[in-house]
């Protein structure tokens, strides 16, 4: 029986080649990137890079599903591709421990996926990713809520456009305090987008559209940006 | 005209409504859009919202998908039935 058997036929003739052929990037290895990552690593793309340069810590094993309690204290890049490898080992999986900023220098990847905690290191991303036209699958968590939207370089404004915020005042109002299923949910979403990117279906995106989502009162609702 | 005021994310959960429909026979500003909404829902919402005289920074306020930051902020000037989105992003991973 063929690894991806249970999917590939999801597809359109050619499209589970181009989910094969993929370089995704995941920048967080937190609650969403662990989700994403292990979506991501079971469908089975070409190379996958790791960004997160913290260590694993008790309090991260509520929602952070690749990691238990023997991993506390390692670095979570390395220890995700670790356990990613053991998922599917026909994927190359890089772990990158540096902070994003803006020295960075991206790997040549098709596709990215903003699993990060904070809107300042987002932004930069946003910066780094548009003028390259790579493509960010943003997701973003606080309490019982979430949102995500997709930025497409030339279909879609940026990350920074669509929230004119001030970084820091956002990053103050989120708490630590996170209700792990709306982790899950979302990240799943967000790979459900960049699976739509990937395979071509990019009208049926999130595109100057937010997704904001009530785990508290089971709403979903699409907001449109002008 | 009706004008429909979704409330989201963390705001919900502050101000105990989700959802608020104002009808006004005339014009009105986002500002009185707001102190109309407090008034129905029977709890002043604006320092919620508003700092200072200023959208409170980091709140998203759309009418239509149109951020009123780029239009006349508070001053914007509500016309037709429409649907009016507050927020604050979720910043969390």
């Amino acid at each position: 029986m063929e690894r991806y058997t249970r999917h590939k036929n999801l597809f359109a003739e050619g499209k589970m080649e181009q989910i094969q052929k993929a370089r995704v990037m995941v920048v967080g290895a937190g609650g969403l990137g662990c989700t994403v990552l292990q979506l991501i690593a079971r469908l089975g793309v070409d190379t996958l890079h790791v960004y997160d340069c913290a260590d694993v810590d008790l309090p991260d094993l509520n929602r952070q599903i690749l990691y238990d309690e023997f991993d506390i204290g390692e670095k979570k890049a390395i220890c995700a591709a670790r356990k990613l490898r053991c998922i599917n080992p026909n994927i190359q999986v890089v772990a990158h421990t540096d902070k994003v900023d803006e020295s960075t220098l991206l790997p040549d990847v098709d596709l990215v996926f903003d699993c990060l905690d904070n809107f300042q290191t987002r932004f930069i991303l946003d910066r780094l990713l548009y003028p390259l036209h790579i493509p960010m699958i943003h997701g973003g968590v606080n309490k019982f809520f979430a949102q995500v939207t997709s930025i497409v370089p030339g279909q879609s404004k940026t990350l920074a456009e669509l929230f004119p915020v001030d970084a820091t005042s956002i990053d103050k109002q989120t708490t630590k305090d996170i209700f792990p299923p709306v982790v899950t949910i979302t990240a799943s979403i967000q790979v459900s987008e960049g699976v739509k990117y990937l395979t071509g279906q990019h009208s049926d995106m999130l595109i100057n559209k937010v997704l904001m989502i009530d785990t508290f009162a089971n709403s979903f609702e699409i907001i449109d940006f002008n | 005209m009706e004008i429909r005021v979704k409330l989201f994310a963390t705001l919900r959960l502050n101000l105990k409504v989700s959802q608020v429909d104002i009808n006004s026979n005339a014009p009105i500003s986002v500002l009185t859009l707001l102190n109309l909404v407090s008034e129905k829902v029977g709890s002043d919402i604006i320092p919620e919202l508003i700092d200072n005289g200023e959208i409170m920074v980091g709140t998203i306020i759309l009418i239509d998908g149109f951020n009123v930051l780029h239009l006349n902020k508070l001053n914007t000037i509500i016309e037709k039935e429409c649907v009016v989105s507050v927020f604050p992003p979720n910043g969390g991973g």
